[in-house]
């Protein structure tokens, strides 16, 4: 189930970016042959940057995406591995709840001022990446959760393995 | 005792009037006063440019705590500060940003709400405003009439978009930073601009037409604010230095800024620019455009629960008082 | 509450985090956090770093290239297009030595000029490129290098928004700094060029050449190597042009670029399975890259409130150095903050400081600014930590790769940078020649 959620999350996200280039086309193509762009183009690419790398987040996670440096990891045994994993996922999962958290109030605020870019007939409102940012940092901290559960039930290594083939 | 402050701005302290004197003013006088006149010391840190919060981020920071002073654009906040963009309502004001600045000033005098919105929603004092110089248009295009710009992508900061409505012009959101880039690359093909910052940020390099349409100085656009928090902090002799400093960056900025107009004109002509005046009929013409633009504002305002109406009324009639001829009667009913 | 030493208790905290092996990113953050929390003693500031970098640091439009790159390199791998275009490259260029790796700076070269951001070109490259190179039996650690060490041309060669940034805080000429980059930057090319060649003649293994096979191809298959050759071509032609010309805006370039993949994806016989794949599948490595630019910035915010920077500038300039004393100390500390945090923050915490200094030391603006340019990105690839590094590992579609091995291919790249950065420093020329002509 987790790992549906981030996979659908992970899909939405891809095809965003296609529908991104098709906004990009239709934008480029109406500044040229007519004269008009595409209103709100500008803002609409800003904000997708940030609503793409969030919704791609969980699943980053969930399938172990994240960089990092395994020198000292892979010289260790099975148990000591496994409680590097609890403990970056606990630091995981604090990060994303702060996320979250500290997230919340700015787009509490901007939903009840109606904040708001662009002007005129391109207010684009600014909630909705803001409250997207939210979810998905909440989401990202629940899988880490729910990676240090599959760890300690052992069932982490056949997930990784579900996954990649899927 | 030795007091910790962290000042900042979205804007570079070097091209940007505002920036600038808090680095060259504000900063050492206050260390200097404090260290002079009380027993305590400030040490400050200072992060210009957005190396702490960009220009969009720096009202949230301060409420935050993160910057102790920050100083902004009230036009990258059109919704939290609605109001407080009221200069940018009443286009075609005079052209001296001093001006400008002395008439928000008694605006803000005026009308207390203005500071109280500021402390009871966003929990930060404001200590001292500036603003902008004349608003002009740099493009990377050649335009002659108007016509010309329809379809064209021009930029503005936000609450100055509806100005180039009659243009037909498609409206861009940007901030300076961006600028060169996107007009190097076409992102946009004009900017709406003030002389002092249009050379600074080097704007003439990929857009060299500068058209000198004067849609006004924006006195009291930009505010230097202080965490309320912050502020109570400081012991009392403390606390009035902070404040009379802040009323000299206010006048000291406000002369700079009228000399960066001038400046900035000539180095633009000098680096060999275009600039043209557009014809006078051409600017009555235009201001006759949106002569509703005030009230549509102070109204949507009002709907907003801020005292719109009494606000942008109080502004147009402080510049009336000083003498100046608008182009265009706006009235708000 | 602690002063400028917070980022020295960050700084250990972070290394430590890296070491053991918690993601680069959240080592990043959680010792932001905790160096602000030392800095402010307030949990809620602490915390709101990570809110407002979260929603303000990407938010970018010229960063919309990296979801849209990838997805071009994404499908022009799949299609097998990128295959027949090294392959072509590689009967093309028969007798250079390295001729994949030599390609894939040329290429990175041509992407630099429209791309403006070093870690698009790497991403780009390590999608299209290093498949392409292990499949005709290049070493990894010296596939990895190229690809990592020519990733930073890009901020070379115009346009660059390092460059920009550089100008305006330094109140000059952009356009004489985008100038100024292009000799500098042919020469880094150049000796990126030399040294893949070089050292496959050195060692053959690292980079064999055209094995019997692929010269048995058939008559067919050279077919489709020329129409997929062409097909690269002109859409590069196209993208890079209509850059060129003021059509495009890079972020335009990409979308263009990611659409034109597909029709040739499908002129190449891609269809709705493959392209399905190839969407899903380019998705997969923008989220880490983005999530490091966001780290790295929280990063830089900490160094900025702690007064780290303050730190810094009295260390610079208390010394009491020669000239090349502070070059040296301005060096290491570009190359140390390199490692941590991404290049604009970098140069919007050290330029308004280090730029002054280099005036009063009597050295030329334009090619103080080159030199800082190289050094920066040449930051991004010391060990034990560099973005570039980062970012490639994050795109090559090989799990079994190591930072290890990047950082080892990519030292020579390192090397070179920092040998014609000094060679800026020594002829400032190099420099200042061009723009002297244009302005
Ligand atoms: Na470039
Ligand atoms: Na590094």
């Amino acid at each position: 189930m987790t790992g549906r959620i981030a996979q659908t999350t992970h899909i939405v996200s891809a095809c965003w970016v296609l529908v991104l280039a098709i906004i990009i086309f239709i934008d480029v193509l109406g500044r040229y042959f007519f004269s008009q762009p595409l209103l709100g183009a500008t803002e609409i690419i800003k904000n997708s940057v940030v609503s793409i790398t969030f919704l791609q987040l969980p699943l980053a996670i969930y399938r172990d995406g994240m960089i990092r440096s395994t020198i000292v990891y892979d010289s260790l045994g099975q148990k000591a591995k496994r409680v590097l994993r609890t403990f970056s996922s606990v630091l995981g999962l604090l990060f994303f709840l702060g996320t979250a958290l500290s997230s919340w109030p700015p787009a509490v605020e901007a939903f009840n001022v109606s904040e708001y870019e662009g002007e005129g007939a391109l207010r684009v409102p600014t909630y909705p990446v803001r409250f997207l940012v939210v979810a998905t940092s909440f989401y990202a901290a629940y899988v880490y959760l729910h990676m240090m559960f599959l760890d300690w039930t052992g069932q982490r290594k056949s997930m990784l393995e579900t996954t990649n083939s899927a | 005792d030795l007091y910790t402050l962290r000042i900042g701005s979205g804007h570079p302290a070097g091209p940007t009037v505002y920036a600038g004197v808090l680095r060259d003013y504000l900063v050492p006088e206050l260390k200097r006063r404090v260290s002079a006149e009380t027993e305590h010391e400030l040490r400050i840190i200072e992060g210009y440019g957005g190396s702490i919060a960009s220009v969009s981020e720096t009202l949230e920071a301060v409420q935050v705590g993160i910057l102790d002073i920050g100083g902004f654009c009230t036009c990258f906040e059109p919704a939290k500060m609605f109001l407080h963009n009221f200069q940018y309502f009443v286009p075609f004001g005079p052209e001296g940003a001093e001006e400008g600045i002395k008439a928000a000033r008694r605006v803000y005098d005026a009308y207390p709400w203005l500071n109280e919105h500021l402390e009871t929603n966003y929990g930060q004092s404001l200590i001292a405003i500036n603003g902008w110089d004349n608003y002009h248009l740099g493009s990377s295009v050649p335009w002659e009439a108007v016509e010309d710009l329809q379809g064209v992508k021009i930029a503005g900061a936000g609450p100055n978009l509806p100005w180039l409505e009659l243009a037909g012009v498609i409206p861009v959101q940007s901030i300076l930073p961006d600028a060169y880039m996107a007009m190097q690359t076409g992102v946009y093909s004009g900017w709406l601009m003030f002389p002092s910052a249009y050379f600074a940020y080097k704007l003439h390099e990929p857009a060299p037409y500068y058209t000198l349409i004067g849609f006004g100085a924006m006195g009291g656009a930009i505010i230097i604010t202080m965490n309320t928090r912050s502020l109570e902090r400081l012991p009392l002799e403390v606390r009035d230095i902070v404040l009379e400093v802040g009323r000299s960056y206010e006048n000291e900025a406000a002369k700079i800024l009228d000399n960066r107009q001038i400046s900035g004109l000539e180095n633009l002509r000098n680096s060999g620019a275009t600039i043209r005046e557009l014809p006078n009929e051409v600017r009555a013409q235009w201001a006759r455009s949106l002569s509703n633009f005030p009230n549509e504002m102070a109204k949507e305002a009002d709907s907003r629960g801020m005292p719109g109406s009494e606000i942008v009324r109080a502004y147009i009639e402080t510049i009336t008082q000083s003498g100046y001829d608008w182009p265009v009667e706006y009235v708000i009913n | 509450m602690l002063g400028p030493e917070v980022i020295f208790y960050s700084l250990a905290i972070l290394l430590v985090l890296v070491f053991i092996s918690i993601p680069i990113g959240i080592s990043l953050g959680v010792a932001s956090v905790i160096g602000v929390y030392l800095a402010y003693g307030d949990i809620n500031i602490a915390l709101s770093i990570l809110g407002s970098t979260a929603y303000d640091s990407i938010r970018s439009h010229t960063l919309a290239v990296i979801p849209l790159f990838m997805l071009m390199g994404e499908v022009i791998s799949r299609s097998g297009a990128a295959k027949d275009l090294y392959t072509l490259c590689n009967r093309f260029l028969y007798r250079l030595p390295g001729r994949l790796a030599a390609a894939t700076v040329v290429g990175n070269a041509a992407f630099a000029a429209v791309s403006g951001v070093a870690i698009a070109s790497a991403a780009t490259f390590s999608r299209i490129a290093y498949p392409e190179m292990r499949r005709l039996g290049y070493k990894k650690s010296y596939a990895l290098g190229v690809i990592a060490g020519s990733g930073s041309l890009g901020m070379l060669i115009p346009p660059s928004v390092l460059l920009i940034v550089w100008a305006i805080l330094t109140e000059g000429s952009v356009g004489a700094l985008f100038i100024a980059g292009v000799i500098p930057g042919l020469l880094l090319g150049f000796a990126f060029i030399l040294y893949c060649s070089i050292s496959a003649i050195i060692n053959p293994s690292i980079a064999p050449a055209l094995d019997s096979i692929e010269e048995k191809q058939s008559e067919g298959g050279k077919y489709s190597e020329l129409i997929s050759g062409l097909g690269i071509i002109t859409l590069i032609l196209f993208v890079l042009g209509g850059i060129w010309a003021g059509i495009f805006t890079p972020t335009e370039a990409a979308g263009f670029g990611a659409l034109g993949s597909i029709v040739l994806g499908y002129v190449k016989g891609m269809r709705s399975q493959g392209f399905l794949e190839a969407i899903y599948n380019a998705g997969r490595y923008t989220a880490p890259i983005m999530f490091l630019l966001i780290a790295g910035s929280m990063y830089a915010r900490l160094l900025a409130v702690s007064g780290g920077i303050n730190l810094i500038q009295e260390l610079v300039v208390g010394t009491g150095l020669t000239p090349l004393g502070l070059i040296m100390i301005m060096t290491i500390i570009w190359l140390l903050l390199g490692a941590l945090i991404d290049s604009i923050s970098d140069i919007l915490l050290t330029v308004p400081i280090f730029v002054p200094i280099a005036e009063v030391a009597g050295f030329d603006p334009i090619a103080f600014a080159i030199y800082g340019i190289i050094v920066i990105e040449a930051g991004l690839l010391t060990p034990p930590m560099g973005l570039l590094i980062f970012t490639v590992k994050s795109s090559v579609p090989d799990r079994s790769v190591t930072l290890g091995e990047i950082f080892r291919g990519s030292i020579p790249f390192w090397l070179l940078m920092l040998l014609v950065a000094l060679l800026v420093l020594f002829f400032p020329s190099l420099a200042t020649w061009l723009p002297g002509l244009m302005f």
